[in-house]
């Protein structure tokens, strides 16, 4: 430990360059976990949502709404519709156990204040059928009636009973007020845990989108049957995109991968410009400790061990800033997470440990390469030479 | 313990060359206290940064403990230094960031690969500095941070001390305890100790003098003893190189331009290159 206090003892708090570098790393690691974790958390939502919500079985949705419907954001921005009278019917083709129409809208409450939620008008059956049971209170019954996703219940501290005002932009003076009915056990699926469940027709109502819905889930129990289903659906609904789940799945996944290299990408470099500010101050270092260096050398030091010094300073760089940009990632997420709610946007956020793991693992091997090449510098210098530098 | 055959050491500047030393031969014995006295200039400290194995001959061999260092590759020649060398410099050469205790144990990491701060502790008492052993070095005199810098060598339990002036920045009365510690340290360890010096009271203190100028060894015994013991008349092993010698260094020589461009830049009482003799 002595002799890598040579080195370590110039990190203080006191000194600018380390604080300057350090600063590099906490915002190079920063970005990086934050936009991994809001691409990880959108790839996650969106998945688990659809395969929630669809099982095994189809998607319709217009054609208009493509691309945010790809993006599996359908649910949460505005896109086409589709009339009502258009889908009747599709219960009866064989195969096909479940006909979910759905109007999804994003909402506020006096509560949450800028935080969106998601408001979704099903039938009473695609409720009961395709969501876990309630764990309090009951379905609805009358058309001012709601049931709770768990975590909206949880924000809303909200039980079966209590009224709540469902409003279309944060701090609207008027809202739709419906009262609390049940609150539904958790999917563990973020976007359907915090989503407030209403009769179709009154968020049709209150949406001012009467006799439309903009996505409709068709489930086919038995998965000899889908083909037959999808012939059929393609045939009478030309004019629809009909997805099978798995393509959604695979049109999610490609687009979200496309997106997660993106935000790789920009993490990316900051991580290079981290790496540049550690190369560019254990350079500094090694020019300052020239004499120290040629009085190592003197003692008997090897090239390894002085290698290895200003390669510790290096990761010391790293050892600080990597835990607090990890900290400084996740708030800046939730910062993002909680500007784009103020706009209508959902964005949610998860945080895996392979987030942090990676934050951490990515920020201490950038420092380990950006700190070999002066390190090496130093090992390499001629000992007579470091010992007469001034 | 300490031959050189032949060393010559030359410079590059520019497109010239400076020839620092010229076939410079001697031979110290196990034990022995070696004075080399010479004014500024004449290649006493390019002398023993050879010896030391910080600096590498043009031409020539070292040989310590019968090893030459002509062929030791870097890590080789490490670990030669953290084995068998301790180095006193005078400019102390201590860590600025380290105390004093810490910078006796970066000795001892050095040698035996780990720490021992008890007998680090004990080496500071030695050079009677027990009581600042946690005084960075800005806040020691001069004197004081020699001592350290003599605790430093002493850690490595050395063959062979190599001191540079190093009581050339110290006031008369430190540098005789300076002086005083070294010779005590080579008389009770069996030390061999050689000391770069212009000042001939210095010299007068080590058992032999060995006088160099202009690169040559021009007086490589006498000298008087400070310290008892016979006096030994020693060959004066340095000599002028003549024209075939220098032929002959030509031919063997590992570095090519050094040799080269002592065969070009020979001149009687300089240093410096230019006609060839």
């Amino acid at each position: 430990m002595t002799l890598y206090r040579i080195v370590l003892a110039d990190l203080n708090p006191r000194n600018l360059r380390t604080v300057l570098t350090a600063l590099g790393i906490v915002i190079g690691v920063a970005s990086l976990v934050s936009l991994l974790a809001i691409g990880y958390g959108m790839r996650a939502a969106v998945r688990e949502n659809l395969e929630g919500l669809v099982n095994m079985g189809f998607i319709l949705m217009p054609s208009g709404g493509t691309s945010s419907g790809g993006l599996g954001l359908g649910s949460v921005s505005p896109m086409g519709v589709i009339p009502e009278g258009e889908i009747e019917g599709i219960d009866e083709i064989y195969g096909v156990s479940l006909v979910t129409p759905v109007l999804t809208q994003v909402g506020f409450t006096r509560q949450t204040g800028d935080s969106a939620l998601l408001v979704i008008g099903t039938p009473l059956s695609g409720l009961e059928k395709g969501l876990p049971g309630l764990i309090e209170g009951s379905y609805w019954t009358g058309d001012r009636e709601a049931v709770l996703g768990a975590t909206a219940a949880k924000m809303l501290s909200a039980k079966p009973g209590d009224r709540i005002e469902i409003l279309k932009r944060p701090y609207d003076k008027e809202g739709l007020s419906v009262r609390v009915v049940g609150i539904l056990s958790s999917t563990g699926t973020f976007l359907q845990d915090q989503a407030i469940y209403l009769p179709l027709e009154t968020v049709q109502e209150f949406y001012g989108q009467e006799g439309v819905v903009n996505l409709v889930f068709v489930r086919v129990d038995d998965p000899e049957a889908a083909e037959a289903v999808r012939e059929v659906l393609v045939k009478r609904y030309p004019d629809l995109m009909i997805v099978e789940t798995d393509q959604v799945m695979q049109n999610v996944g490609s687009i979200l991968g496309i997106l997660d290299a993106v935000l790789l990408g920009i993490g990316s470099i900051s991580m290079l410009i981290a790496g540049l500010s550690i190369t560019n101050s254990v350079m500094m270092s090694v020019n300052e400790k020239v004499r120290e260096i040629g009085i190592l050398k003197a003692l008997g030091y090897t090239r390894g061990e002085i290698l290895r010094i200003f390669i510790v300073e290096g990761l010391a760089y790293s050892a600080v800033g990597g835990p607090i940009g990890v900290a400084a990632g996740v708030l800046a997420a939730k910062f993002v997470s909680s500007a784009l709610s103020v706009r209508g946007y959902a964005l949610p956020l998860e945080f895996g440990p392979q987030s942090v793991v990676a934050g951490l693992a990515i920020s201490l091997a950038v420092s380990l390469i950006a700190s070999i090449p002066p390190a090496r510098r130093a090992a390499s210098m001629r000992v007579v030479e470091a010992l007469s530098h001034e | 313990m300490v031959r050189l055959v032949d060393v010559y050491k030359a410079y590059r500047i520019g497109s010239r060359y400076l020839v620092v030393l010229r076939g410079v031969s001697l031979e110290v014995e196990r034990g022995e206290s070696v004075a080399i006295l010479g004014k500024s200039g004449s290649g006493k400290t390019t002398l023993l940064n050879i010896i030391a194995g910080l600096d590498r001959p043009s031409y020539g061999h070292v040989y310590v403990d019968g090893v030459d260092l002509v062929y030791l590759s870097e890590d080789e020649l490490a670990r030669f230094r953290r084995s068998r060398v301790s180095f006193i410099f005078q400019s102390y050469n201590l860590i600025s960031e380290l105390t004093a205790l810490e910078n006796v144990m970066l000795a001892q990491k050095a040698r035996f690969g780990r720490t021992d701060r008890e007998e680090a502790l004990r080496t500071l008492r030695l050079v009677g500095l027990e009581g600042h052993a946690n005084h960075r070095p800005h806040e020691l005199s001069g004197g004081q941070q020699q001592r350290v810098a003599i605790a430093m060598a002493l850690a490595k339990s050395p063959k062979l001390i190599i001191a540079d002036e190093p009581t050339g920045a110290l006031d008369s009365k430190t540098r005789e305890q300076v002086l005083g510690l070294l010779l005590d340290v080579k008389d009770r360890l069996g030390t061999t100790l050689l000391v770069v010096t212009h000042d001939v009271d210095v010299a007068r203190r080590m058992e032999r003098i060995v006088r160099i100028r202009d690169g040559e060894i021009v007086e490589a015994g006498g000298g008087s003893r400070g310290r008892g013991g016979a006096s030994r008349a020693l060959p004066l092993l340095s000599r002028r190189a003549g024209r075939a010698e220098l032929a002959s260094a030509v031919a063997h020589a590992t570095r090519t331009f050094s040799a080269l461009a002592l065969a070009t830049s020979r001149q009687p009482g300089s240093g410096a290159c230019g006609s060839p003799r």
